[in-house]
């Protein structure tokens, strides 16, 4: 029997990053405001601090940071033909848990996705006709443009206090910036990131190539910040211990370092660990949230009433959450009709390495997880599609982030798996080889969704979340466009010999290709194609807000993180007049 | 003290730009016994030599440093990045390859660390936590993240504080937090500006009698 | 006394004159020519992590093989990653002593599987479908190694041995439910982890790995180092279970989590 407790004015469903930005921000107003989250409460000191947190096995292989799946796992199919099975392991995707959620251990690449992105649908069928998609593509706009996420895309980066360079600064076109992207306000609060010598090498070559070079944008940051809540980081030490990892010199932007503190301090945010939510309640009319119900650590049951509920537990906990309430009506791809689960995207990873000579010590452990140089010329529509018969790209860069000998041993193709001869070639390459990485985008298709499984359950006795994906062909195309272009640039950066692996089907779960699961719960203006509106609203549901990169109609090539961030805010500034004139903002 | 011999040799090849040649650890011993000719003073008379060193508190103890970090300072002496008046002019005269060659005569070499007075039981845990752990509270992260277990460097670029004499690295931490010392500002700075004068004194006291066999 | 401005430690000129003024400069002893100093310093001087590390590990002392499993696992790692002229294998890093006791620690025991069934066949993108835990499954293949094969891996030749290996990782036989190319990969994934991981585990004996591919190891900042392009790091590696004696206290049952403050405030 649930034990029913004092009503508050809020709560999130999750501490992580959208949960814990909403909390501040909602705090700040002076509403009496509960952040559920899951896992347990995590800080700089003593739970990230180093030799301890820099242990490969651990954190990278172990995924001791990640969401508990001896609990909830999530069941996965490549198409509606297959039975979706556990994934037993994570492997290809690595949802956080506790405070910070996975910016506790993510790298640190922020990005802002490009103007055409947004308006995604429409600039497509402009430039190349209605009739130039695969008729199994789904790519939708998103009801808010560039234009009026930049402030909040700026607000966030100030936030974090990324390290970069600005390439387009109100229009003007910025050296040593990135040429494509969307017009900034300013300048990135602290400066590039310092360049190691895989990105001097990419650097030297893709300028031969007429290509523009600009430093990746790093929220592990360049030099000590303070951001606009008061909250200090410190410089990067470029460990090679960054993704999977906490960063013990306060120099990785995690909600810990640069958010939570400032809603801990507010007597009105109350935040409890250790609490697994497993549904919103909704009102006899299903119109309206109540609260929500949740398990404690000790397995006790509660009833937490709100006036308003802020779904911030990630992407895929954000969709399944909604199924299991029984909010929006979920998606059938047979008849293309419903909107939660909708449009689920990932990412189309490929990769090349480029064999030195043993004079040329690369030193990849040297590195941050976001030190690299890359181009945009490949991404999105930077291009002519026309004669390619493709949409999206890649961003393309030596962005390599750690030599953890575990994970990471090159070797040319052809190389033995083990013995004497994997011996030899291990110790010839390890320090010797430069990795690239062509990050490409992810084009939603109708058969591509999330539901829940009927079969598996958690350790509550709920359905888990069941992906049904499979790499549309388009972007199987794509991806064979971006290894092409790979294969020129290693060729340029004058190694020995150059190995590209351009992504191909059927997606691995058992394989590991970045944690960017987007869609679901998508954004838009109309209700029939979208579970939430432009201020990430619920259709359905009002005094409910479904925050993350679930509402991403398709994914750009870009990490998510930057797009997320900007989204938080901006949903933030819409909650504010929401409290003020609760009901439906259409 | 063995495993110093092997734990510090560094061998630096910049295959790059053009750089200083090979180091002559002959030519920076006489660097370190007469000084030079433009005016640089023998090291000698604070610094020992590599088979003696000196035991006053006054000068740090240059023992299991590498090249790399010693010919930084000389370097950042000269610019006035790190500031002392005594090493200002010496540096200031020193040729960079002389630099070099004076860091390589004086790398590497190891003593143990002298067993002076032992600190309060309560100081000496206060410097254990920050060294080991670090504190939330002061927003401070371990001390041995860079500087390794008990302090015993990470060469070449990050120096050993373990065994250091305790008044020589309280000065060090001063100087940046004050602003004196300006290399390394990004790195030690800010952890400097956290540290109040007693942290600082118990950092000092713990590491100075960290043992180093 | 005189305080010069901008000092970083206490001395000034008038510290020098004094210290020259005691005759103390003139009783410290020339330094003999570098040649001559203590044959150890300078032999230990040229001596880089480069070289072979000499010490092996010694015998594991086993908790969960028996010893019959014991023998197989030896014989087979010995292969996998075996000893050359220039560096140990996996005998001499202690990678029967890691497999050993992550088989009987808590990662054996199912840390971090899901376990709820039902259990079915699946493709091979959707990974690792069995209900075996890592100790169990180890267990149920080696038993059944143990009844098919006619001689013992340890009683084969090297050449036997490698192909009886390249013929479990090829797979396609059963071993009492236990896909004979699943055992094959998941024992060379724990004998790839018993040579690179950190020695807290038990294995990389002194490091070995680390030494022969020049990872640093646990230890790691580098802001100064970054962008000194080709710089050769040398150093010792260094263990996140070493002290600064250089002593590796090692602890193989790390959990494969991290809770601080669980339940709430």
């Amino acid at each position: 029997m649930a034990t029913r407790l004092k009503p508050v004015d809020v709560v999130t469903v999750g501490v992580g990053m959208t949960g814990a930005i909403l909390g501040k921000e909602m705090a700040a107003l002076g509403l009496k405001v509960v952040g559920l989250e899951r896992g347990p409460q995590l800080d700089t000191v003593p739970d990230f601090q180093s030799p301890n947190m820099h242990d490969e096995l651990r954190f990278a292989v172990r995924k001791a940071l990640m969401q508990d799946n001896t609990k909830e796992a999530v069941t996965a199919r490549n198409n509606s033909d297959q039975t979706a099975l556990p994934i037993r392991r994570w492997d290809s995707f690595l949802p956080g848990t506790g405070t910070g959620g996975a910016m506790v251990h993510w790298n640190g690449q922020t990005y802002r996705f490009q103007v055409a992105d947004f308006i995604y649908k429409t600039h497509i069928e402009k430039r190349y006709g209605k009739k130039f998609l695969d008729p199994d593509l789904q790519i939708q706009d998103w009801g808010v443009t560039y234009d009026e996420l930049e402030p909040h895309y700026d607000r966030f980066e100030y936030l974090c206090g990324t390290s970069g360079k600005a390439g387009n600064i109100k229009g003007k076109i910025q050296a040593g910036g990135n040429p494509f992207e969307g017009w900034r306000s300013r300048e990135y609060p602290t400066p590039p990131m310092k360049e190691h010598y895989a990105g001097a090498l990419f650097r030297k070559a893709v300028t031969n190539l007429g290509y523009h070079p600009f430093p990746q944008p790093s929220s592990n940051l360049s030099q000590p910040y303070t951001n606009p809540e008061g909250l200090s980081m410190q410089t990067c030490s470029f460990c090679g211990f960054c993704e999977r990892f906490g960063c013990e010199h306060y120099a990785k932007s995690s909600p810990q370092t640069i958010i939570l503190p400032a809603a801990l301090k507010m007597s009105n945010y109350e935040l409890r660990t250790g609490c697994q939510v497993l549904r919103i309640n909704l009102d006899k009319d299903k119109k309206k949230a109540t609260g929500v119900t949740y398990v404690d650590a000790a397995g006790r049951e509660f009833e937490q009433p709100a006036d308003l509920v802020l779904l911030t537990a990630f992407s895929l906990n954000n969709v399944r959450m909604l199924l299991l309430s029984g909010i929006g009506k979920p998606y059938d791809p047979k008849t293309g009709e419903g909107v939660v689960g909708r449009n689920y995207a990932y990412q189309t990873m490929n990769s090349a390495q480029i064999f030195y000579d043993e004079s040329v010590n690369i030193n990849p452990f040297m590195a941050s997880g976001s030190s690299g140089t890359l181009i945009d010329d490949l991404s999105g529509d930077n291009f002519d599609h026309g004669p390619l018969k493709f949409i999206g790209g890649a961003y393309v860069g030596a962005i390599n982030t750690n030599g953890r000998p575990i994970e990471y041993r090159p070797t040319p193709p052809g190389t033995p798996k083990w013995g004497a001869d994997w011996k030899k070639a291990v110790v010839r390459h390890y320090n010797h080889t430069v990795n690239l990485n062509g990050h490409g985008g992810s084009t939603a298709s109708r058969q591509n969704y999330l539901d829940l499984d009927p079969t598996y359950k958690d350790a509550w006795g709920l359905p888990l979340l069941r992906i049904t994906f499979d790499f549309p062909d388009n972007d199987i195309r794509m991806a064979r466009y971006i290894g092409d272009q790979m294969k020129k640039i290693g060729e340029e950066m004058g190694g020995k010999q150059v190995a590209v692996q351009a992504r191909e089907k059927s997606w691995n779960t058992t394989v590991y290709q970045t944690t960017h699961n987007t869609g679901g719960a998508v954004m838009g203006t109309d209700p029939k194609t979208s579970a939430v509106n432009r201020y990430l609203q619920s259709w359905d549901v009002s005094n409910l807000f479904v925050v993350g990169a679930s509402a991403f109609p398709q994914n750009s090539c870009y990490n998510p993180t930057g797009t997320v961030g900007a989204l938080t805010y901006w949903a933030a500034e819409a909650l504010k007049r929401y409290v003020k004139s609760p009901g439906a903002m259409g | 003290m063995e495993r110093y011999f092997l734990y510090f040799t560094t061998v630096i090849l910049f295959s790059l730009s053009a750089r200083a040649a090979e180091p002559d650890v002959k030519a920076g011993e006489q660097i370190a016994l007469k000084g030079t000719s433009a005016g640089a003073t023998a090291c000698i008379a604070c610094h020992g030599t590599r088979t003696e060193e000196n035991k006053s508190a006054a000068f740090p103890r240059l023992v299991n440093q590498s090249q790399f970090y010693l010919a930084a300072q000389l370097k950042d002496y000269a610019t006035g990045a790190r500031n002392n008046a005594i090493m200002n002019p010496i540096a200031k005269a020193l040729t960079d390859q002389e630099k070099e060659n004076v860091a390589a005569y004086y790398a590497n070499i190891s003593f143990p660390t002298p067993k002076g007075k032992k600190p309060a039981a309560a100081v000496l845990k206060r410097g254990e936590t920050l060294a080991k752990v670090g504190d939330e509270k002061i927003q401070v992260q371990a001390c041995n993240n860079c500087h390794g277990p008990g302090g015993i460097g990470m060469p070449p670029a990050i120096p050993p504080l373990a065994g250091q004499h305790a008044e020589y690295l309280q000065a060090q931490l001063v100087a940046w937090k004050q602003g004196q010392r300006k290399n390394s500002l990004d790195l030690m700075a800010p952890i400097a500006q956290r540290l109040s004068e007693k942290d600082m004194q118990a950092l000092a006291a713990y590491f100075s009698q960290v043992q180093v066999k | 006394m005189e305080q010069d401005s901008g000092k970083d430690f206490e001395f000034s000129r008038r510290d020098a004159l004094k210290l020259a003024a005691t005759g103390l400069l003139a009783t410290l002893p020339v330094t003999p020519a570098v040649a001559e100093t203590k044959p150890e310093t300078h032999a230990q001087h040229n001596q880089t992590s480069a070289k072979p590390a000499k010490q092996n590990a010694p015998k594991t002392t086993y908790t969960f093989l028996n010893r019959q499993e014991a023998a197989f696992i030896e014989a087979a790692v010995a292969r996998l990653i075996p000893a050359d002229e220039k560096w140990g294998g996996a005998i001499e890093a202690g990678v029967p002593n890691y497999i050993d006791k992550q088989l009987g620690g808590s990662w054996g025991a199912g840390e971090r599987l899901y376990r709820s069934g039902p259990w079915q066949k699946g493709t091979p993108t959707q990974g690792y479908q069995l209900p075996f835990t890592p100790a169990e499954l180890f267990r149920t293949a080696l038993k059944a190694l143990a009844k098919q094969m006619k001689k013992p891996l340890n009683k084969m030749t090297p050449e036997e041995q490698d192909s009886f290996l390249k013929s479990l990782e090829k797979g396609g036989t059963d071993l009492d439910g236990v896909p004979a190319e699943v055992f094959f990969s998941s024992l060379l994934q724990l004998t790839m982890e018993g040579f690179f991981s950190d020695p807290v585990y038990g294995g990389n004996y002194n490091k070995i790995s680390w030494r022969m591919i020049g990872f640093p190891g646990a230890y790691g900042s580098y802001y100064d180092l970054v962008d000194k392009h080709g710089i050769k790091i040398d150093r010792e590696p260094l263990s996140l279970a070493e002290d600064a004696m250089g002593k590796i206290h090692t602890h193989p049952n790390i959990p494969s989590s991290l809770k601080h403050g669980q339940g709430g405030r």
